[in-house]
């Protein structure tokens, strides 16, 4: 009996990767890869197959317009990133010392803050009373108000606000790892400046560049809160069909074969983008993206979502890179000069960040709507948020749903990441299975998990919205996870087992304690996504009770009431407080 | 006075008075494959109780492999290890009784230096006060003491160095192996660690294993050397034997100069291909084409027209065309009749110094002459 126990105990180990990565494959196989299945099977008619949805989705009129118009705001939001961020994230690459962190911050708070803050703070800039408007008038450009909210312009401007950061960090991160010296030698070898960034530095960033546009363009086509809440009638785009056609229209069908022609655009754009070019530049990316290079598919796939891992990589990285930079102090590749580059820069962190400072000052307002600049100060809606039992509630429900659903992926997550990291083999085949719940667009994600989920009785449960969240809390903490365990010396593990720890005590005592900080910014990124998530909760809280963000997207539709300013105050504190957990677990680890 | 003497010898040092601690190592057929690749292939070694045995080769020679067989780290495809008597080719690393020195140290870089030496002590269940004890002894073996409270990465290169022997060795283990243990350090701090290292590997008389790619390294600690080659042991014995009598051209070589002639045996004598001398050998050796192997410092060099002082077995002329000052000694090249010769000549007071161009004769005696195995000759 207990020889069987130490057989058992000696074979566990080394059975090993399988086994540890298994619990987190079955929760997202029976949670996300089921209901997905079950969606295509909706969307060709199972059990009668037919392609008359798609026929539908084809033909009739004013569907395939959106499609179009859905790709090319795809495509324009991500040229209109890649133009605005490349520059920004070349001046912050080349500021030093406490600049340089606070042009960081500048990026990653409003990367942290929610989406529907950041919506909402456009919401109040672009109104008829709002800063926008009152500036223009001030400066005699019009004499009356300018329909700015409700257009395509105000979607425009709003999603390329939200997505700059997902192109800034991803191509900060790589020029990070770009060696400083390349350019002087270039020089010295009679280039002139502009050209030696031309052939030297930028085919050096473009993983950087493609992970960005990769990133973005995938998000953008997906996108649904911003144009939905921004934009004018007449510019519906597919993910906000899609969420008529179930909520509305009833039509399942439909929305079923809608979701799949966004989830193939998805597939073949990343296809296309995500997989050829970057074995030819294996080994050329210094810094976070070297980590991922050949190392197959999934970690293909995994570079493009490197945004949230850019995040927390680049805070930590900053004291080398001042080192670096120390170096090279005058930046002697400079092209422009200087001093524009950093106006340019400035602009487009004010861009960033001015928004939330706007809805900062209207919570305080006294007037009853939303008007800018406040004619009085007063806390009325911070008391109105907290003597409202349905915005307490919302929130008590919002904190225990993200705090179960980070645990849970916590568990799942950081066992898989561990396992994966042992194998390539079964990284290869496992993680892009891992990572879709974050890849799909997630109004895809929100109707197949609405199909799935309404037939095994979860809609408006509790249940249901914590699995919901786990999924991608699971990406995030397995990509983070994985990347700190890259950088982690396996022979420190191998040193313990040599000195008779067993192999749980030697995760236990070395392992663990050498990865918490990664653990640590995969829980904080797996709260925030819990947290602010909107789409998926809205399609699966059924009549339940509403999270914070369900009920903030409520009010942002029905009527634009300036408690919310207050909420959206209170929530800007979410990523500062994140920053501060990342900072502080920094601390302790050095 | 001699109750003085048993408080001044640490516990370690009693105990090692008493108990000769090293253990017996066998390996025994021997072979590991990862997949088409045969990294070892029947091997075959004995490591005694208490001896300090080197495996030396270059990389991809298969010495690595054995000590993570060894090590319980990898388990032979087929074979046996035995350690003190016991089959442990299939217990895991974590079930054996070891001390290990890794090549990057492998210090763990979250605990002081205090708790990296508790940790091994830990893991075996030992009581916090012995724990505390043994520590402080171990810290005190490598002169650490002051340093207990900091994090490896506020040591040196030789002092982290320190750290992993002494939390090798704090457990006890009857059997030590080191991995290149000595690879990161400058050359001064490295010859003053082979001593240190053989020092205590003597007081404590433990078995050790230690792999290096360093023959020098080999030559000063070792009791036994093991060449190895391509996953093949090439020659085992004691320094000296390696040294003066490589059995094949590929162990001749890898100690360092070494003038090679490819030529003959006939009747007990040995004819270079290029005629320019015959030499007695060995009545035995194999007939047929032969090669043999001459050390640089075995020959001695004349002034064209002196005759030697001894009646040596061979005497070839020649004109120097190279000369290398090494310090203690000189490198000279020279061009014979047949190929070229090097010469290694210590800077003695009376040597004379030979220029490029001088006409000399070279000779060397009958024994410094090594017949080396055919067939191995890679």
């Amino acid at each position: 009996m207990s020889a069987d126990m130490r057989t058992l105990r000696d074979r566990l180990p080394r059975l090993g990767p399988a086994l540890l990565a298994l619990p987190a494959v079955a929760f997202v196989f029976a949670f996300f890869a089921l209901p997905m299945l079950d969606l295509f099977l909706a969307s060709i008619g199972w059990p009668d197959i037919s392609l008359a949805s798609y026929t539908e989705f084809f033909t009739r009129g004013g569907y395939l317009p959106v499609l179009v118009r859905t790709v090319i705001a795809g495509i324009t939001v991500t040229v209109l990133c890649f133009l605005l961020g490349y520059p920004l994230a070349y001046a912050i690459n080349m500021t030093t010392g406490t600049k340089r962190t606070v042009m960081l911050l500048f990026v990653i708070v409003p990367y942290l803050t929610s989406l529907l803050v950041r919506t909402y703070a456009w919401i109040v800039m672009l109104g008829d009373g709002g800063l926008v408007n009152k500036t223009m008038i001030f400066i005699g450009l019009t004499d009356r108000p300018v329909q700015i909210l409700y257009t395509s312009t105000a979607a425009y401007v709003g999603m390329v606000h939200i997505m700059l950061p997902f192109m800034v960090l991803p191509i900060l991160s790589v020029m990070n790892g770009v060696d400083k010296r390349l350019i002087p030698a270039a020089k010295s070898m009679g280039c002139p400046p502009f050209r030696a960034f031309l052939r030297v530095f930028l085919p050096l960033t473009v993983p950087g560049i493609r992970s960005g546009c990769i990133l973005v363009f995938i998000l953008a086509i997906g996108f649904y809160i911003t144009p939905a809440a921004l934009g004018g009638l007449s510019d519906v785009l597919l993910s906000e069909l899609i969420e008529i056609q179930v909520s509305q229209a009833m039509n399942f069908r439909l929305a079923a074969a809608a979701a799949f022609v966004l989830l193939v655009i998805t597939a073949l754009f990343l296809l296309i983008f995500g997989a050829d070019v970057s074995s030819t530049r294996t080994g050329l990316v210094g810094g976070d993206t070297g980590r991922f290079s050949g190392r197959g598919v999934g970690f293909r796939w995994a570079r493009s979502l490197l945004a949230p891992l850019a995040a927390a990589e680049v805070m930590r990285k900053r004291r080398l890179a001042q080192w670096q930079k120390s170096l090279y102090r005058r930046d002697p590749f400079l092209a422009f000069r200087p001093g524009l580059l950093m106006t340019y820069a400035v602009l487009c962190l004010g861009f960033l960040i001015l928004p939330s400072l706007v809805v900062l000052v209207m919570s305080f307002s006294s007037d009853p709507f939303l008007s800018f600049p406040p004619s009085g100060l007063s806390m009325q809606w911070y008391e109105e948020f907290f003597t409202d039992p349905s915005w307490i509630a919302a929130l008590g429900k919002s904190v225990y749903v993200a705090c179960i659903s980070t645990l849970l992926a916590c568990g799942l997550g950081v066992l898989a990441a561990y396992a994966l990291d042992r194998s390539p083999t079964l990284s290869n085949y496992l993680m892009p299975l891992l990572l879709t719940p974050i890849i799909v667009p997630i109004v895809v994600v929100g109707v197949a998990l609405y199909g799935g989920y309404v037939d095994w009785g979860l809609i408006g449960t509790d249940a249901g919205l914590i699995f919901a969240h786990t999924l991608g809390g699971i990406s995030y903490i397995v990509i983070i996870v994985s990347a700190t365990l890259a950088g982690f010396d396996r022979r420190l593990e191998r040193a313990a087992l040599s000195m008779k720890a067993h192999p749980f005590t030697a995760f236990r005592r070395i392992t663990l304690p050498l990865i918490q900080y990664g653990i640590i910014a995969g829980a904080i990124f797996a709260f925030i996504h819990s947290f602010d998530e909107v789409v998926v909760a809205t399609f699966i809280g059924g009549f339940g009770e509403k999270t914070l963000p369900m009920k903030m997207w409520e009010d942002i539709r029905h009527e634009i009431n300036p408690t919310i300013a207050a909420v959206s105050t209170l929530l800007l504190l979410v990523p500062v407080l994140g920053l501060v957990g990342l900072r502080l677990t920094q601390r302790r680890n050095n | 006075m001699e109750q003085d003497i048993v408080a001044l010898t640490s516990k370690a040092e009693r105990s090692a008075v008493q108990t000769m601690r090293g253990t017996a190592v066998e390996f025994r057929q021997i072979s590991k494959s990862y997949g088409s690749f045969e990294a070892l292939k029947d091997f075959d070694l004995t490591i005694r109780p208490g001896e300090f045995l080197t495996l030396l080769g270059p990389s991809g020679s298969g010495k690595t492999t054995t000590l993570m067989l060894l090590a319980g780290f990898e388990f032979p495809t087929s074979g046996r290890v035995m350690i003190g008597g016991q089959d442990v080719s299939k217990v895991p690393s974590w079930r054996r009784d070891q001390g290990i020195v890794f090549q990057s140290y492998s210090l763990f870089p979250h605990m002081t230096i205090k708790e990296n030496l508790a940790f091994p002590l830990e893991t075996r269940g030992i009581a916090r006060k012995e724990i505390a004890l043994r520590t402080q002894e171990a810290l005190r073996m490598v002169k650490l003491e002051q340093f207990q409270e900091r994090f490896p990465g506020q040591l040196s290169g030789g002092q982290q160095q320190r750290v992993a022997l002494a939390r090798a060795l704090v457990a006890d283990p009857p059997l030590l192996l080191m991995d290149e243990p000595l690879g990161a350090l400058d050359k001064n701090l490295r010859e003053e660690m082979q001593i240190e290292i053989k020092h205590i590997q003597e007081r404590l008389r433990l078995t050790v294993l230690y792999v290096t790619h360093d023959q020098e390294e080999a030559l000063t600690m070792s009791d036994r050397i093991v060449v190895m080659n391509e996953g093949k042991i090439q020659q085992v014995g004691a320094p000296v034997e390696l040294y003066e009598r490589p059995r094949t051209r590929f162990v001749a070589e890898f100690f360092g100069d070494v003038n090679i002639f490819l030529g003959s045996v006939e009747a007990s004598e040995f004819r270079a291909d290029d005629e320019s001398f015959t030499i007695p050998v060995c009545t035995g050796a194999p007939e047929g084409s032969a090669c043999g192997a001459v050390r640089p410092e075995k020959i001695e060099m004349h002034k064209w027209g002196e005759r030697p002082a001894m009646n040596d077995s061979v005497e070839i002329g020649g004109e120097v065309v190279d000369v290398i000052y090494l310090g203690q000694m000189s490198r000279y090249t020279v061009r014979t009749a047949g190929q070229d010769v090097v010469i290694k000549c210590m800077a003695a007071p009376r040597t004379r110094h030979f220029l490029v161009g001088d006409a000399v004769l070279l000779s060397w005696q009958a024994d410094s002459f090594v017949l080396l195995e055919q067939g191995a000759t890679t």
